[in-house]
């Protein structure tokens, strides 16, 4: 049940949404652990992230004006993100393991791509959407080849450390985005079979 | 990341907790106390 304008509502859906989602591995100060690419923020193991949002409402004209609100909001930016398409996360792998080499002055062990439940508030958008609560359901770290060869932890070390979130996670020992992209769509048939 | 336009908004309260429960800490098995011997039979 939630309250909205002081009423109580009955919940739309009671099932997760699940999108696609790319995140940095930090360091944290007891292990690696995942973080946002756009946005400084350490994904808490065990625990939900939720959103907050630090920036203004975005006007069809104008600039945008400055009004606090609940993260997500339907005419703001902000949320938690996710996609509805692989394409776009393993894009978005391309650039964070080649861009990133530190993250709230922490060092960058590598990235993974993978699975995030979305629930809350949630606003759907054409190619995914955006939350207020958010947790990983399934995480494959990147191999190291993976466009950051200067990674210096392996992946099956860094997926240890990962478990701490108590969710499935792997590695994927994939080039390119083409190659992963190919391993899924391998999975789905499989699945599909 | 680019997501596009948004389309709508709506609540979502899952059933189960997409959290997963901390890992139960193991109980340690408390000590007894050794058991009292036997008392000897009373000689009747």
């Amino acid at each position: 049940m939630t309250i909205r304008d002081g009423h109580a509502h009955a919940p739309d859906y009671i099932e997760p949404v699940r999108g696609w989602r790319t995140w940095l591995i930090v360091q944290g100060h007891d292990g690696a652990r995942l973080a946002s690419v756009s946005f400084p923020a350490l994904g808490p193991s065990r625990r939900r992230l939720a959103a907050e949002c630090g920036r203004g409402f975005h006007t069809a004209a104008g600039p945008p004006i400055r009004i606090e609100h609940r993260a997500p909001a339907l005419d703001c930016s902000c949320g938690i993100y996710a996609t509805s398409e692989l394409e776009r996360a393993t894009q978005i792998a391309d650039c964070a393991t080649a861009r990133f080499r530190d993250c709230l002055g922490r060092p960058v062990l590598g990235a993974a791509l993978g699975e995030v439940s979305l629930w809350g508030t949630v606003v759907e958008c054409a190619h995914g959407w955006r939350a207020s609560l958010a947790y990983p359901a399934r995480v494959y770290v990147l191999a190291p080849s993976y466009g950051r060869r200067s990674q210096v932890v392996g992946t099956d070390g860094l997926a240890d450390e990962l478990q701490v979130y108590g969710v499935p996670v792997g590695t994927l020992d994939c080039r390119s985005s083409v190659e992963i992209r190919r391993l899924f769509a391998d999975e789905q048939q499989g699945r599909a079979a | 990341m680019e997501i596009g336009r948004p389309h709508r908004q709506y609540e979502i309260e899952p059933l189960d907790d997409p959290v997963p429960a901390d890992e139960p800490v193991e109980s340690p098995v408390p000590e007894r106390e050794p058991a009292a011997p036997a008392p000897e039979p009373v000689p009747s």
